[in-house]
């Protein structure tokens, strides 16, 4: 076996990890911003529920998260009487990374919401804004380019974390190469799994770097 | 009259930082406020666009009467949409560059169109010799020029009256003078002001009137020429000749 | 559904094996440290030739998974001794233990995640402070003991603390080459119950306690150094 046979078959998975990837973060993105809000309430129901969820789910192990999401879910829609077992295993493995990742992106986006400088929102409202416009127009895209780093690296963190789909029977990349690896008996087991850091590796690398263009169009904006 | 204050009550736990003031501003007119540190002048006219809400008092702005302890959303908006103000740390907004600073309130304060807010923030840079940095972001400009766009950014909106809240007071000794001098060129023109400064020249020799702020009470008030020439308090005298070297 | 009997019956065998899972946890940074250390004093030395290399590497083992790094190390520390042992070395490439394989690639992926970090809280003291020192008559390596990486630990323990919680959370999968710990036990449980979800939650409260209590620990770390440094008060 070639290594750049190796190399097509390992990316036949890369589909599964980039589609994993998208749609664990959008959602994680959709719930982060919901929790940071609740957590920013002064109400302290919504603040306590969003202050138990972080506490809960950034101590929890991502691949146990995705066990949990795998066999926990059915059993909680049950509750209510909605039948999701039949549901592809892909939808499970983005809702447990979901969960995990949007407690870590609600903290980002409420430290980054806390530290826009005050006096921005003060002079949106004497031109004339109301709170709306002043937050969507001034507030928020101060808030997400302080975000941004931790978005990177959260997002950086998540790219790492797709591998461990495999528990739950997620045939993405690095279950391509496990099986790969079992195929050869033992032959290139190395290579294949050098193979699959370096392409793991150019990913991240791909999106550092677009994160270094975007935050380079907008270096003159020192928030 | 074009703003009548009355009895304005402001305390922050056991401190009164205002103790009851009444001020009425004539259109036109320009007014300064001066006084020591901490003696609730900034928060005088943080109470007058509601960025902070007093206990007690009312204003009458342009014939509608405003409780300010109770004022309505509706009012306050409207209040605001009548009346500029301009900071002492400029606060342009940081992720606008100099010309979206000044076009931005005329688009979501004044519902004016895009083209059109850009064309009137074009000729307000011109008018304070920017327009060469319309597409530069807060960061990349002098202190100086922030305020200036500061400045641009609340008369472009045409208020009934403008707020100064020491614009003075961040700036860099050599770059007061183009500040001041924009100042003075608003005055000239009739804009109403009422600015809170420690810029006794300015005081003296722009301000129409003068009120002079000690401890949460305007103290003195009056003419500024007889104010800065036959100060009647004592305090007032104190101050004065406290920061002689200044005017 | 939920069958509580199991989970209270599974709970204590779970959090008998807690303690393999803090013991790697801990070897791992301690070496990764050390490592690190080195790694900074390179990187910011700009030490010719080592600098671009150990940039690649730090950059390489942050931009894979830790279970990739896991399966590089099983497979290629081996070979790695074979050839050692080719070149003279006495090394004993068989029957390596799978927690000194586990050991190995936790170091190396805490080494890089450390050292990154001990190289902002080294940017975020002011420079100021440094110059300060020298020009007090302070030598270089002075000013660095006595002024400089006093004010870097206390900017350095939240992070340090970020990083040992999330290198406890990667521990969950060292199961896959043959160490019983929190996950293993969990698994093992449930795979003779055929009661997953019991498992698992006994396993997520047990790390989450875990967790709490290591936090709570820098945090307690981190008062103390600021209180030492700056003489500030922060309560938790």
């Amino acid at each position: 076996m070639k290594l750049s046979k190796v190399i097509i078959s390992l990316l036949h998975g890369l589909p599964t990890t980039l589609i994993l990837l998208a749609f664990s973060f959008i959602f994680a993105n959709l719930i982060g911003l919901g929790l940071a809000w609740l957590y920013l309430r002064r109400n302290p129901i919504a603040n306590g529920f969003a202050r138990g969820y972080l506490g809960l789910v950034r101590g929890t192990p991502p691949l146990l998260m995705l066990l949990l999401a795998y066999y926990g879910l059915p059993k909680l829609f049950l509750l209510v009487g909605i039948d999701i077992n039949g549901w592809a295993k892909l939808i499970f493995g983005i809702a447990g990374l979901a969960i995990g990742w949007s407690a870590y992106l609600a903290e980002a986006f409420r430290s980054a919401y806390l530290s826009v400088d005050a006096g921005q929102y003060e002079a949106a409202l004497v031109v004339g804004m109301d709170t709306k416009q002043a937050f969507l127009r001034i507030i928020m895209p101060q808030a997400f380019l302080i975000a941004l780093p931790n978005i990177e690296n959260l997002l950086i963190g998540l790219v790492k974390a797709t591998s461990l789909v495999y528990v739950i029977g997620i045939v993405d990349m690095y279950s391509t190469a496990v099986d790969l690896s079992n195929q050869n008996q033992g032959v290139y087991q190395l290579e294949i799994f050098v193979i699959l850091a370096l392409i793991y590796w150019v990913v991240v690398l791909l999106i550092e770097w677009g994160f270094r263009r975007f935050r380079k169009h907008y270096q003159y904006v020192t928030v | 009259m074009l703003l009548e204050l009355k009895n304005i009550k402001k305390q922050f736990k056991n401190n009164h930082v205002l103790k009851g003031i009444d001020l009425s501003v004539e259109k036109g007119e320009v007014i300064a406020i001066i006084g020591p540190s901490g003696s609730g002048k900034t928060t005088l006219l943080r109470n007058i666009n509601f960025l902070e809400t007093a206990d007690s008092g009312s204003m009458l702005f342009r014939e509608q009467q405003i409780d300010l302890a109770k004022p309505t959303k509706k009012q306050i908006l409207w209040a605001r949409r009548h009346m500029a103000m301009v900071f002492q740390n400029y606060n342009l907004f940081k992720n606008k560059t100099a010309l979206k600073n000044i076009s931005e309130g005329l688009v979501f304060g004044q519902n004016k169109s895009k083209t059109e807010a850009d064309e009137l923030a074009c000729q307000a840079l011109d008018q304070v010799g920017l327009l060469g940095k319309k597409d530069f972001y807060p960061s990349q400009l002098s202190g100086g020029q922030q305020q200036r766009i500061g400045i641009a950014r609340a008369t472009v909106l045409n208020p009934d009256i403008v707020l100064f809240d020491e614009p003075t007071s961040a700036l860099d000794p050599e770059l007061v003078g183009t500040v001041l001098h924009d100042m003075k060129t608003l005055a000239d023109k009739g804009q109403t002001m009422i600015v809170v400064t420690h810029q006794m020249s300015f005081a003296r020799n722009v301000a129409s009137r003068v009120a002079f702020f000690s401890d949460g009470e305007i103290l003195e008030e009056g003419r500024s020429d007889e104010i800065f020439d036959h100060p009647q308090h004592e305090r007032t005298q104190q101050f004065l000749s406290a920061i002689a070297e200044d005017y | 559904m939920f069958d509580s009997n199991f989970a209270l019956g599974s709970f204590p065998k779970i959090l008998a094996v807690a303690p393999t899972t803090i013991y790697l946890a801990i070897v791992a940074t301690v070496i990764g440290f050390l490592i690190a250390v080195l790694i900074v004093i390179v990187r910011e030395r700009q030490i010719k030739i080592l600098n671009p290399i150990v940039a690649t590497l730090v950059s390489f083992i942050r931009g894979t998974p830790i279970i990739v790094q896991m399966y590089v190390v099983y497979y290629g520390l081996p070979q790695l001794l074979v050839a050692l042992k080719g070149m003279g070395f006495n090394t004993d490439p068989n029957g390596l233990p799978a927690m000194v394989i586990a050991i190995s690639a936790y170091s190396l992926n805490a080494s890089a995640n450390i050292s990154e970090s001990i190289r902002s809280a080294y940017h975020s003291v002011d420079h100021r402070q440094y110059e300060a020192a020298v020009t007090v008559g302070m030598k270089p390596s002075r000013a660095m003991t006595r002024i400089v990486i006093p004010q870097l630990i206390a900017n350095f323990i939240p992070n340090f603390s970020n990083l040992f919680l999330d290198l406890i959370k990667d521990t969950a999968i060292v199961y896959n080459i043959g160490i019983v710990e929190i996950m293993a036990e969990a698994n093992i449980i449930s795979s003779i119950g055929f009661k997953y979800i019991e498992t698992y939650l006994d396993a997520l409260v047990i790390y989450i306690v875990i967790c709490w209590i290591f936090a709570k620990l820098f945090q307690i770390g981190e008062i103390i150094a600021r209180n030492h440094v700056f003489h500030t008060q922060k309560t938790i």
